[in-house]
Formats: structure tokens, C-alpha cells, sequence
């Protein structure tokens, strides 16, 4: 049985949505501390009145790309506000869909912002031995299946995603046996950003898997796992979580 | 934006050698296919702000009701 205490505290960011909200509410029912970061109040308020402990579950909103340099910082301030962290699950993530004859730099550099260089740095700030937990310190990152597809339109998103999953392969190394380092890599999963794919597109990739689309709860199941004391012995590892996709 | 420019530049996301009359159909353009719908759906949302849907596509039939829902016409 997966069971956290309240000094068992994880940053995890997109709380305020789809599979990051699920995670948060999990480790939160599951007894841990929930640092929950997004960039809408409003969002995050929801997740909150949702939680099974809101007296441990506190609400961080900040703009992940504002000054992302500076995001260590914040994360040692966060550990002198609430203590040291006991994980950092970074799930805020942002997709477009771009083919090569309309590709645009500046939305792939704001793509790489959150999706690969905000997780990148809040990494650093959490790898610093003044912030991490002693005991089972660990980061999970939200890759996804695209890293490796190749889907159409998808030359930003994929890249960004295969680019952190090669990144965390590397903090692994550097930070082992301190700080635990793996990603999860989900397929098509029941949230906002399928259903505004489904919108633009008229269709969706959902058929492609076999056990049918994913739920936040099958992410959220291998998250928790990941970041306890069961998973001790799991570093460098990319979860392909994609419900037997075709 | 003028519908002069804006014809340009759709012309320039479907990469096509000749220029775009109003009255073409969409669907017998030989460039017409679901990248150059992805396309379409940047280029509205660069720059005009507009999300277009799958349901939007079912109803452009001709090049002038892609300038009509960028509200130019
Ligand atoms: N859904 C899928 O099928 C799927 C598949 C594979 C991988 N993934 C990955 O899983 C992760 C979560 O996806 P999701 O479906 O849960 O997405 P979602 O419902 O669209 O939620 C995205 C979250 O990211 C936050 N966010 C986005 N940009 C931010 C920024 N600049 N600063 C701070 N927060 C920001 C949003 O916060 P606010 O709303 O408060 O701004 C929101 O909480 C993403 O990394 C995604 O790439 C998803």
C-alpha cells in the first residue's frame, strides 16, 4: 500500500488541469503535502476544493516562462515557506500542432520554454541539497509518446519531449543516489488538451489504443507509485504509458 | 490585414505557385489536404485570434469563406 505523511511534500505542476490536478489530488488523499502550481487562481481554487486534506494542500500559481532563470530561487523559497521537498512532479505542458509549412520560431522557443526549460529548471532548483528531502527524494517529469511517433505537426512537441526525456536520463546520473529521476510518457489521455485536439481535428488518435483512451487516474496511479518508497530502486526511466497504442 | 495580403498568405501556407481566387473551391485545390488544414487553423490563430474547429472546415467551401470568416469581406 502507497501512503505518504504530511511531511512528505511534492511541488507538482499543471495542477490546475487534466493529469497534473489528478496527481495532486491523489498524493494529497494518499496523506502527502501538495505544493500545486498553475498559472490560473480560479483553476487551482477548484483542484483545491476537490482535495481529500486541503490543510496540505497549498496553492503556488506562477507563470512557468516568466523568468525562468529565477526558478530556482523559487523553488529554495518554496522549501523555507513549507520544508523540504520530497518530490517535484513537473506536469505543466502546452502542445501545438504546427506543419512544417507554417512552423514558426517563436512559438517553438514558447513551446521549449514550458515544456522542456521551465521542468529543466525546476529541477535545479529542486536537486539543490538545501531544498531536497532526505529520504526517497525523487523528480518525475510528463514526457509523451510523441517524443517517439513522429506524428504529423507535431515537429515542436515532440522534440520538446523527447528533448526532457533525454535530459532526465542525464539528472539521473548526476543525481543519483540522492534524487531519483524518471518520466512517464502517456498516449491519448481523457483530458482538455485530447479534447481540443478532437475539436481542431475532427478525430483523434484514441482508436490507436487498444484499451481504449486514458484516464488521468491511470497517470496519476504510475505517479504515485513512481515517487514512493516502493519505486526506491527506479532512476533514468521513461514510462511509456500509452494503453497498447498502434 | 487586406483580403490582398490575406490571400498572399494563405497562399504562402499551402505553398502554392499560383495565386488564390475568391471564388476557387477549397477541396479541388491540389494542395488542399489536412496540412494545409492544420496550417489554416496557425494562420487564423497568428493572426486573427481565432480558434478554428474541425466543425468550421465542414463549412468553408470556396476561398472567399475563409476570408469571410477572417472578417475581412
Ligand atoms: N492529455 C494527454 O493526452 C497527454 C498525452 C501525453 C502527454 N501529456 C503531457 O502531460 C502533461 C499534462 O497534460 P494535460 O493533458 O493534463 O494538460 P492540460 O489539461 O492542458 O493542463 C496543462 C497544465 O499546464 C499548466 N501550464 C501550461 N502552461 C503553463 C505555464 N506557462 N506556466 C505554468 N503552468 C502552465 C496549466 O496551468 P493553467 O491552466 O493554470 O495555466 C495546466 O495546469 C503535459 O506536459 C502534456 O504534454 C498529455
Amino acid at each position: 500500500m502507497i501512503c505518504f505523511s504530511k511531511e512528505d511534500i511534492f511541488l507538482v505542476t499543471g495542477a490546475s488541469s487534466g493529469i497534473g490536478k489528478e496527481i495532486a489530488l491523489r498524493l494529497n488523499s494518499l496523506g502527502a503535502s501538495v505544493l500545486a502550481n498553475g498559472r490560473n487562481e480560479e483553476r487551482l481554487q477548484k483542484t483545491k476544493s476537490m482535495a481529500a486534506h486541503p490543510e496540505n494542500f497549498f496553492l503556488e500559481a506562477r507563470e512557468l516562462t516568466e523568468n525562468i532563470q529565477e526558478l530556482p530561487l523559487w523553488v529554495k523559497n518554496l522549501k523555507e515557506k513549507y520544508g523540504r521537498l520530497k518530490g517535484l512532479i513537473s506536469c505543466a505542458g502546452v502542445i501545438a500542432d504546427q506543419p512544417l509549412q507554417v512552423l514558426d520560431e517563436s512559438t517553438g522557443k514558447k513551446l521549449f520554454d514550458v515544456n522542456y526549460f521551465a521542468p529543466v529548471f525546476l529541477a535545479k532548483g529542486f536537486a539543490d541539497r538545501r531544498v531536497y528531502a532526505s529520504e526517497n527524494a525523487s523528480i518525475t517529469f510528463l514526457a509523451s509518446i510523441s517524443a517517439f511517433l513522429g506524428e504529423k505537426a507535431q515537429t515542436f512537441y515532440g522534440a520538446s519531449k523527447a528533448a526532457l526525456i533525454a535530459s532526465a536520463k542525464t539528472l539521473s546520473h548526476e543525481l543519483s543516489p540522492k534524487v531519483r529521476v524518471n518520466c512517464i510518457s502517456p498516449g491519448p489521455i481523457d483530458t482538455e488538451m485530447t479534447n481540443r485536439a478532437v475539436e481542431i481535428h475532427g478525430h483523434s488518435n484514441i482508436s490507436r489504443c487498444t484499451l481504449g483512451i486514458g484516464n488521468v487516474k491511470d497517470v496519476s496511479a504510475l505517479a504515485s507509485f513512481l515517487v514512493s518508497h516502493e519505486a526506491r530502486w527506479i532512476t533514468g526511466q521513461n514510462y511509456i504509458l500509452d494503453g497498447g497504442y498502434i | 490585414m487586406t483580403i490582398k495580403e490575406f490571400l498572399v498568405e494563405l497562399q504562402d501556407s499551402l505553398q502554392r505557385e499560383d495565386e488564390l481566387l475568391l471564388e476557387m473551391a477549397l477541396r479541388e485545390l491540389p494542395e488542399w489536404d489536412s496540412l494545409a488544414m492544420m496550417s489554416i487553423v496557425v494562420l487564423f490563430d497568428k493572426h486573427f485570434g481565432q480558434k478554428l474547429l474541425f466543425s468550421d472546415f465542414e463549412k468553408f467551401k470556396t476561398v472567399k469563406d475563409l476570408v469571410q470568416k477572417a472578417g475581412l469581406l
